[in-house]
């Protein structure tokens, strides 16, 4: 966006963009300093996205440059709006990086109401399971975190615990001493980020084309890039207690 | 082959993937994001088609494995938008002839602005005249000359990983993809690009079946694989159903994606930023890159690089494309050194597999066409010990490699699935896999209907496919022109919804049936019917 096209709206327009993109601007605000205060937000938050993002999705973004002001499409007659909800009882697990599933649901307008007419119901919530093999129960649980959530969320991105295991999500209903199982996930299988150990014999020489790749042996990680990180994703809930949305 | 191969020191492996999403609106008199396919053809595809032309007429023998997206070649048969490109080419071209009268009096800005013209007039001669509107034309030929690999992608671009779950979905946007492929270019791909380098364990099950022998990863993705790969990157490894999976080599890829210490970043490089555009008065440049109101670029930037400073210099071509050549000799004397140095610890030629997004070359980085020319001009000039290869070709020679099983890996920030799956984008998934279970419900209800409700099914299997583009999460996630990108998803499933809601009471509206079929006219020859699981008739969903 730049200054240009935004002294180009009129103050109704330009408050409209400072509120959704939750820019702090004053009401009282004359033109000039209105559009200085969106631009210099707009640029941070440009730099800011450039930065977190690696050289081929920076790159891949420029295909889609064709203008320097298309950060804001002004015309919102067109708009399309979803219904958050298909009004069915679901539960689905989605791996999204070694250390992070997203987990969404929805829960049956039936089962809403019978669950609000319950006396001892104090809530819900979803139990992360971790299991060794990809099936439910029986000898194949090793481990289960409770995560509490609002009546009226919908999706929770989850910190695992482990690597090399299965996960699966329940979603209860806590009515006083009981559990009432209200839906259950798809198992998800987590993902190694780390460089299997040497076979007997090809230690050396694997270990040797491995560094040529760019990888450490030693810690399995790509040296200059983000790889390692595991950034927390927005709008999250650790579980472990020590991660925090950012 | 014939272990020609066995005795070189070397192996390069060049790799581009040219994609756009399919971007259309014949609602609309001009439409912004159309400029999309309008600037990567005049930037990207002509100019690469060129130096293929340039290097075929003097001799040059080179190999590349070239993925082009089922959207992207859909567009290039669209005729509405060949038509517009050809009216954004005039446009062009009379910008140019006013920019050389502007101009006439600076020495330093006219002699790009000579160029830009000469540009652009080049182009409209190879777009209407040589290739007559049909640009397939030229990779036809270059892929019967044998000198392009010509693979593909999955139908719409999705990223796979995120459709784990949804099996059915997988195999529709493969089938359709590998459909369109046959359809135009008469042949089955050998390899597959996986959209976004996205792999997930398993996935090698739904590509064998299609005939599919290879596809690339992510480093990352060998790398953290089930068994210590033994060659590193530089060989592949194969699935246990035998699929090959070529590493992207890190050295070779950074050293023309990094922004900063890549050869792109040098400053007498054409910056990308700078746009007369933006930086000439409304009443002059109004015509050209005025837009519903907003500036837009028009493919006239005048300045270099220059380095980080608001005073850029002014660009001169010729230094420009001197740099490039210099540079691709750089790239090759680099690659020379790796492969030898790879070579001494490996019991086969290490292959140096160097993937880039197609649109890199040319868009992004102005000269980049003339490097790959210069590259494979370079190459056949030296006595490098090394052989310019495709992944089918090492097959040929190597058809067993190391069986293991890549990990989950793609080629984004963070090298997973945070760029598309994000607290910005999540929202999409949710739909997106309702669509899928209702397709199957639909099929359950219509397995084999005719007419209107042929045409209804058809276009709901569309509008299914467009709303998993990954370049919608992508675009939501990076931020250009993320109200586009939400709009067009939300309407792709909006679409779908109410077609499915049509089918269940049947009242199916044939003028908005109609209407809709123009506007998302993508796969013309689709088949609902095929979107059955031949496993489950009634999906697995």
């Amino acid at each position: 966006m730049t200054k240009d096209r935004l002294r180009s709206l009129s103050c109704t327009e330009l408050f409209r963009i400072a509120e959704q993109g939750n820019i702090t601007v004053l009401h009282d605000m004359d033109k000039e300093s209105l559009i200085a205060s969106i631009f210099e937000a707009l640029e941070d938050d440009r730099l800011d996205r450039e930065d977190a993002a690696n050289l081929t999705i920076q790159l891949e973004a420029k295909k889609f440059t064709v203008s320097q002001d298309e950060e804001f499409f002004i015309d919102f007659a067109e708009d399309v709006e979803l219904s958050g909800r298909y009004m069915e009882t679901c539960l689905v697990l989605m791996l999204r990086d070694p250390s992070w599933v997203y987990c969404y649901w929805d829960i049956e307008d039936r089962i809403l109401s019978e669950l609000s007419a319950e006396n001892d119901y104090e809530g819900l919530l979803l139990r992360l399971i971790e299991l060794t093999a990809p099936e439910w129960g029986g000898e194949s649980e090793v481990d289960r975190i409770d995560i509490h959530i609002q009546f009226g969320d919908l999706s929770r991105y989850i910190n695992l615990p482990g690597k090399d295991a299965f996960y699966g999500v329940e979603l209860y209903a806590q009515l006083g001493e009981r559990e009432m199982l209200i839906a259950r996930s798809n198992i998800v299988e987590g993902s190694r980020d780390y460089i299997a150990d040497a076979e007997d014999g090809d230690g050396g020489r694997c270990d040797q084309l491995i560094q040529l790749s760019g990888f450490s042996n030693d810690i399995g990680s790509f040296p200059g890039s983000a790889y390692t990180g595991t950034d927390t994703p927005q709008r999250i809930i650790g579980v472990r207690g020590e991660d925090k949305p950012r | 082959m014939n272990g020609q191969l066995d005795r070189s020191t070397g192996l390069i492996a060049l790799v581009l993937h040219a994609h756009l999403p399919y971007v259309r609106h014949p609602e609309y008199e001009r439409f912004f994001e159309e400029n999309w396919l309008f600037e990567a053809l005049s930037e990207t595809y002509l100019p690469l088609l060129r130096v293929f032309r340039g290097l075929e007429r003097d001799g040059i023998p080179f190999r590349l494995t070239l993925s082009l997206s089922p959207t992207l070649t859909s567009m290039f048969e669209d005729e509405l938008l060949c038509s517009r490109y050809e009216g954004h080419l005039d446009r062009l071209i009379e910008l140019g002839e006013r920019e050389l009268e502007r101009t006439a009096a600076y020495p330093a800005s006219a002699k790009p602005a000579a160029m830009y013209r000469e540009f652009f007039r080049r182009n409209r001669k190879d777009f209407l005249t040589l290739y007559d509107g049909d640009i397939l034309k030229g990779f036809r030929h270059f892929h019967e000359s044998g000198n392009l690999d010509l693979i593909t992608t999955t139908a719409t671009h999705a990223f796979l990983p995120m459709y784990r779950e949804v099996p059915r979905m997988i195999r529709s946007q493969l089938r359709v993809a590998l459909e369109n492929h046959q359809r135009i270019f008469s042949s089955s791909p050998r390899g597959f690009w996986l959209p976004e380098c996205g792999y997930f364990p398993g996935l090698e099950e739904y590509l064998k079946p299609q005939g599919i022998e290879y596809f690339f990863s992510s480093a990352h993705g060998i790398l953290y694989a089930e068994d210590r790969p033994r060659n590193g990157v530089y060989a592949p490894v194969m699935t246990p159903n035998g699929l090959s999976v070529f590493g992207r080599d890190r050295a070779a890829s950074e050293a023309i994606w990094s922004a900063e210490d890549g050869f792109p970043a040098h400053p007498e490089y054409r910056d990308f930023y700078r746009d007369i555009g933006f930086d000439l008065p409304e009443d002059y440049i109004g015509p050209y890159a005025i837009d519903a109101g907003k500036r837009v670029n028009t493919g006239f930037k005048y300045h270099a690089i220059t380095g980080k400073t608001d005073e850029k210099i002014l660009y001169d071509p010729e230094k420009g494309l001197a740099r490039a050549r210099i540079d691709a000799e750089v790239f090759l004397e680099n690659r020379i050194r790796q492969c030898r140095l790879i070579s001494q610890v490996m019991d086969r030629p290490p292959i140096i597999t160097a993937p880039f997004d197609a649109e890199l070359f040319g868009h992004w980085w102005f000269e980049g066409p003339t490097f790959i020319d210069a590259f494979f001009r370079a190459f056949a000039a030296k006595q490098s010990g090394l052989k310019l290869v495709t992944p089918a070709d090492y097959l040929c020679e190597w058809p067993e490699s190391q069986v293991t099983r890549p990990a989950f890996a793609s080629w984004g920030d963070r090298g997973y699935g945070q760029v598309w799956l994000d607290g910005s984008n999540d929202w999409i998934y949710r739909h997106t896999h309702k669509l899928v279970q209702r397709m199957a419900h639909l099929i359950e209800l219509y397995p084999d209907e005719t007419g209107l409700k042929r045409r209804t099914l058809n276009q709901a299997a569309r509008e299914l496919l467009l709303s998993q583009a990954s370049d919608w999460p992508f675009i939501i996630k990076t931020g250009t022109t993320v109200p586009y990108a939400e709009r067009r998803v939300k309407s792709h499933i909006s679409n779908f919804n109410r077609i499915y809601e049509s089918l269940k009471h049947n009242a199916v509206r044939i003028e908005w049936l109609t209407n809709l079929e123009k506007r998302n006219n993508i796969f013309k020859d689709i088949d609902y019917r095929k979107f059955a699981d031949p496993r489950s008739p009634n999906g697995e969903c």
